[in-house]
C-alpha cells in the first residue's frame, strides 16, 4: 500500500526533515542528527523497494494525485498534464549513487563540523536540500521540474560552499558557482520555454513522441547540451569545479561530485529519451566525445602541477567526468547502426555507465581523506604536509585504496569500468581509446605525487592522531562498497548497469510507458 | 565475469593468483635468502657511500618538475587559461555555446 | 506582433551576456543574470499569450477563448526561484567585498 508511493516518499523524508531540523535543533544535537539519518534511510529504504518493482516491470510512472498522467478533454484531445515521476532503470541507478552520498557524507561530516558551534542546524537542512535536488532531478518525468530541482540542488550546494563564511575564497567560489549554476539553469529554462511553445507539453516523454528535430529543436538541443555539460564540469567549461570542490567543506565536495553526475544523467536523459534517434546521432556523440576528450586531458594535465590536495583532486573529477562522456558518446555515436551499436556501442555506455557509480564511490571517498587531512593538519597545501602515514595509519588506507581505484590499477573497480570503455572505444576510433590510456597513467602519477608528499617521508613534529571515528566511519562505509565493486563487478554490472543503459537505449519503452496509460 | 567483445575481466581469479604468488615468493625467500645480512652496512637500502642524510622529504611542488619543464609550451597556454575569473568562465561559455549552435545548425 | 517581444526577449538576454562578460563588479555581474532570467520569464509568459483570450480566473467567462494558465504558472515559480538566486548571489557578494575590500571580478585569489 505504501509502497505504491514510494517515489514521493523518497523525496517527501529529506524535504520535510529539512525544514523540521531548525525545531528539531532545539531538543539537542543527537536527537537532530539522527532523525537527519533516519530521513535519509527511509529515503535509502525506499529507493531499496523500488528498484525490484523497475527492474520486474520496467519503467514506473508515478502521477502526482491521481492514478494516470493524462487527461482527456471533452473534444478528444489527450495529454500527459499532471506531474509525474517517472522511473527507469537509469533513474534508479542514480538514486542508489545519491542515497550512498548522501549518507556517508551526513555521517562524516557528524566528526568533521563537530567543533562547529554556529550554523550546524542550517548546515544538515541544505545537505538534506541537496538530497532532495538530486533526488527530484533523477526522478522527474517533466523538464520543467527537472529545472526546479536543479536550482534548488543549486541554489543549497553554493550555500553550502559558503559554509565557513568567515573566509572570502568560499565566498567567491560560491558567488562564481552560483552564477555559472543559474546561468546553466536559465538557458535550460528558454529551451524548456522552446519545447513548451511547440508542443504544449512540458512531460519529457509526451515531447520525445511529438519532436522533430526541426531549427528551434535544434537551438533547444544546443542550449541544454552546453548548458548541462557546464554544470557537469566539461573542459572548457570547468573552470569552476577547482574553486567550488576545493573551497567546500569535504562532505559538501562528495555531495557536488553525485551533484555533477546528477547534471550528467539530465545530458544523458536529454540525448537519448528526449530526442532519441531523431537526432543526427554521429554529429551529436561526437561534439560529446570531443567534450569528453578534452576534459580528460585539460583534466588530468592542469591536476599535475597542483599544490592544493583538495584543488589536484577536483582537477582529476575534471578528467574522469571525460570518461563518461566519452563512452556515452561513442554509444550515442553508433546509435543508428545497429550492428555496431550491438557489439561494442553498448558496451562502452555499459563502461561509462559503470564508471560512474565507481567514480562517485572512489572520487568520495579520496574527498573525505583529503578532509581528514584538513581536520588535522589545518591546511591543503601539499607542500607543508608529510609523513601523514606515521599518524594516520587508517586514513592512509582509505587513500590508497581511492588512488588506485581512480588509476585503474587491478583488481579495483575502476580498472573494470575503464577496462569495458578501453576496449569498447578502440573499436570505435583506436586514438581515443589511447589518449583514454594515456590519461590514466597521467592519473596514477599525480596520485603518486600526492602519495608521496603527503603521507610518505619522516615523521612530522606536531603531534598528530588518527580522524575521528564518525569520519572513519563515513570513509569506511564507501570503501566497503568499493571493495565489493572490486571483487564482483560482473554481478554489479548485470543488476544495476545494464538496465540502466537498456532503458538509456530504448527510447520507446519510456514514451510508451507514460503515453500509454491515457 | 565481465565481458567486453574480446575479452574478460575476472578479479577473484586475479586476486587468489596474486595471493598464491605473494605467498610462493614469501615462502622462497624464507628458503633461499636466509643468509642474506640483517645488520649492518649491507642491510641499508641504498649503498652509495655517502652518509645518510636523515628527514630528507621532497615537496610536492618540486615533483615532476621535468615533466613540467618539458610541456612548458603546454602549460604557458593553459595556465594562464585559468584566471579564476567569471568573466572568462561565462565567456567560454557563450564560445562553447556558439560554435555548438553553428555545428548543430549548419552542419545537419 | 509577437515577433517585437521574443526581439526583446534576444536583446535581454544579450544585454545579460554582455554585463556577465565585460563588467568587472560583481553587482553588475548580479544584474547581467537577472536580466537574463528575466528574458526567460518574458519568454515564457509570451508563449501563453493569445489574442482575444480571456485570463483562466473567470467561472463564468466563455470558455471557447481561454487561456492556458501553465507559463503563468511556470513563470511565478521561476520569479520565486530567481528571487532566491538573486539574494544568495548579493550575500556572497557583500561576504566578498567584506573581506577583499572591493568588488572587483579580476581581485578574486582562487587562480589556476
Amino acid at each position: 500500500m505504501i509502497f505504491e508511493h514510494a517515489p514521493a516518499l523518497i523525496i517527501a523524508f529529506p524535504l520535510l526533515t529539512s525544514f523540521a531540523v531548525p525545531i528539531l535543533n532545539r531538543f539537542g544535537e543527537k536527537f537532530r542528527n539522527f532523525f537527519v539519518l533516519l530521513s535519509l534511510l527511509f529515503s535509502l529504504f525506499f529507493v531499496l523497494t523500488l528498484a525490484p518493482q523497475v527492474y520486474s516491470h520496467g519503467v514506473i510512472v508515478y502521477t502526482f494525485g491521481s492514478t494516470s498522467p493524462g487527461i482527456t478533454l471533452p473534444s478528444g484531445y489527450s495529454m500527459p498534464i499532471r506531474i509525474t515521476f517517472t522511473i527507469d532503470g537509469m533513474s534508479i541507478f542514480m538514486a542508489f549513487i545519491a542515497s550512498i552520498v548522501s549518507i556517508s557524507g551526513l555521517i562524516y561530516s557528524w566528526g568533521f563540523l563537530k567543533k562547529e558551534r554556529v550554523g550546524m542546524d542550517k548546515f544538515y537542512s541544505l545537505l538534506l536540500l541537496m538530497s532532495v535536488g538530486m533526488y527530484g532531478m533523477i526522478f522527474t518525468g517533466d523538464l520543467f521540474n527537472m529545472f526546479v530541482f536543479l536550482e534548488i540542488l543549486s541554489i543549497a550546494s553554493c550555500a553550502l560552499i559558503a559554509f565557513w563564511v568567515h573566509k572570502g575564497e568560499t565566498s567567491e567560489a560560491a558567488f562564481k558557482y552560483m552564477v555559472v549554476s543559474s546561468i546553466a539553469a536559465l538557458f535550460m529554462l528558454i529551451a524548456v520555454g522552446i519545447f513548451y511553445g511547440q508542443y504544449n507539453a512540458l512531460n519529457i516523454a509526451a515531447i520525445a513522441s511529438m519532436i522533430n528535430y526541426n531549427l528551434l529543436d535544434k537551438i533547444a538541443l544546443s542550449l541544454l547540451i552546453v548548458g548541462l555539460a557546464m554544470k557537469a564540469g566539461a573542459v572548457p567549461m570547468h573552470m569552476w569545479v577547482p574553486d567550488a570542490y576545493g573551497q567546500a567543506p569535504a562532505p559538501i565536495t562528495m555531495m557536488l561530485v553525485a551533484a555533477s553526475q546528477a547534471s550528467l544523467y539530465a545530458l544523458f536523459r536529454t540525448c537519448f529519451t528526449l530526442f532519441g534517434l531523431r537526432l543526427d546521432v554521429a554529429m551529436v556523440g561526437w561534439i560529446i566525445i570531443i567534450l569528453g576528450i578534452l576534459s580528460m586531458f585539460v583534466g588530468v594535465t592542469m591536476a599535475i602541477p597542483q599544490k592544493d590536495i583538495k584543488k589536484l583532486m577536483a582537477y582529476h573529477s575534471v578528467s574522469q567526468t571525460g570518461y563518461m562522456l566519452l563512452g556515452v558518446g561513442v554509444g550515442l555515436a553508433v546509435m543508428n547502426d545497429p550492428i555496431a551499436f550491438q557489439t561494442y556501442g553498448m558496451k562502452a555506455m555499459e563502461g561509462s555507465i559503470f564508471h560512474i557509480i565507481n567514480y562517485a564511490l572512489y572520487k568520495g571517498l579520496l574527498f573525505l581523506t583529503a578532509g581528514a587531512i584538513f581536520y588535522k593538519l589545518k591546511t591543503r597545501n601539499l607542500d607543508e604536509m608529510g609523513g601523514i602515514a606515521h599518524n594516520m595509519p587508517l586514513t592512509t588506507l582509505f587513500f590508497i585504496i581511492g588512488a588506485l581505484a581512480i588509476a585503474g590499477i587491478p583488481p579495483l573497480n575502476g580498472f573494470a569500468s575503464k577496462f569495458l570503455i578501453y576496449e569498447s572505444v578502440y573499436r570505435f576510433n583506436p586514438l581515443l581509446s589511447i589518449i583514454a590510456m594515456v590519461v590514466s597513467v597521467l592519473t596514477l602519477a599525480s596520485f603518486v605525487k600526492v602519495f608521496h608528499s603527503a603521507f610518505m617521508g619522516p615523521k612530522m613534529k606536531k603531534n598528530v592522531r588518527e580522524a575521528p571515528r564518525a569520519m572513519l566511519l563515513g570513509m569506511a562505509i564507501i570503501a566497503i562498497l568499493i571493495i565489493i565493486f572490486s571483487l564482483f563487478p560482473a554481478m554489479v554490472v548485470r543488476t544495476i548497469v545494464d538496465p540502466a543503459v537498456i532503458a538509456l537505449a530504448n527510447q520507446g519503452n519510456y514514451i510508451s510507458a507514460v503515453m500509454g496509460g491515457i | 565475469m565481465l565481458e567486453s567483445y574480446s575479452g574478460y575481466w575476472y578479479p577473484l581469479v586475479f586476486v587468489s593468483v596474486f595471493l598464491i604468488l605473494s605467498f610462493i615468493v614469501y615462502i622462497l625467500s624464507r628458503v633461499f635468502f636466509s643468509s642474506a645480512h640483517k645488520k649492518g652496512e649491507q642491510a641499508k637500502p641504498f649503498l652509495s657511500g655517502n652518509k645518510e642524510t636523515e628527514k630528507v622529504h621532497i615537496p610536492a611542488s618540486s615533483i615532476y618538475w621535468g615533466f613540467i619543464k618539458a610541456l612548458r609550451g603546454y602549460y604557458d597556454v593553459i595556465i594562464p587559461f585559468h584566471t579564476g575569473n567569471i568573466n572568462d568562465y561565462m565567456g567560454a561559455f557563450i564560445i562553447v555555446l556558439a560554435i555548438v549552435l553553428t555545428v548543430v545548425e549548419v552542419l545537419t | 506582433m509577437m515577433f517585437i517581444v521574443y526581439l526583446t526577449v534576444v536583446a535581454l538576454i544579450g544585454i545579460g551576456l554582455y554585463a556577465i562578460i565585460f563588467k568587472r563588479n560583481l553587482i553588475k555581474i548580479v544584474i547581467g543574470v537577472s536580466l537574463v532570467e528575466c528574458a526567460a520569464n518574458l519568454f515564457l509568459v509570451s508563449l501563453g499569450y493569445k489574442e482575444g483570450g480571456v485570463a483562466p480566473i473567470f467561472t463564468m467567462a466563455p470558455h471557447e477563448n481561454m487561456v492556458l494558465p501553465t507559463p503563468q504558472a511556470l513563470t511565478l515559480t521561476s520569479i520565486v526561484i530567481g528571487v532566491a538566486v538573486t539574494a544568495l548571489m548579493l550575500s556572497f557578494a557583500m561576504n566578498y567585498y567584506k573581506s577583499y575590500g572591493t568588488l572587483d571580478a579580476t581581485k578574486g585569489r582562487l587562480k589556476g
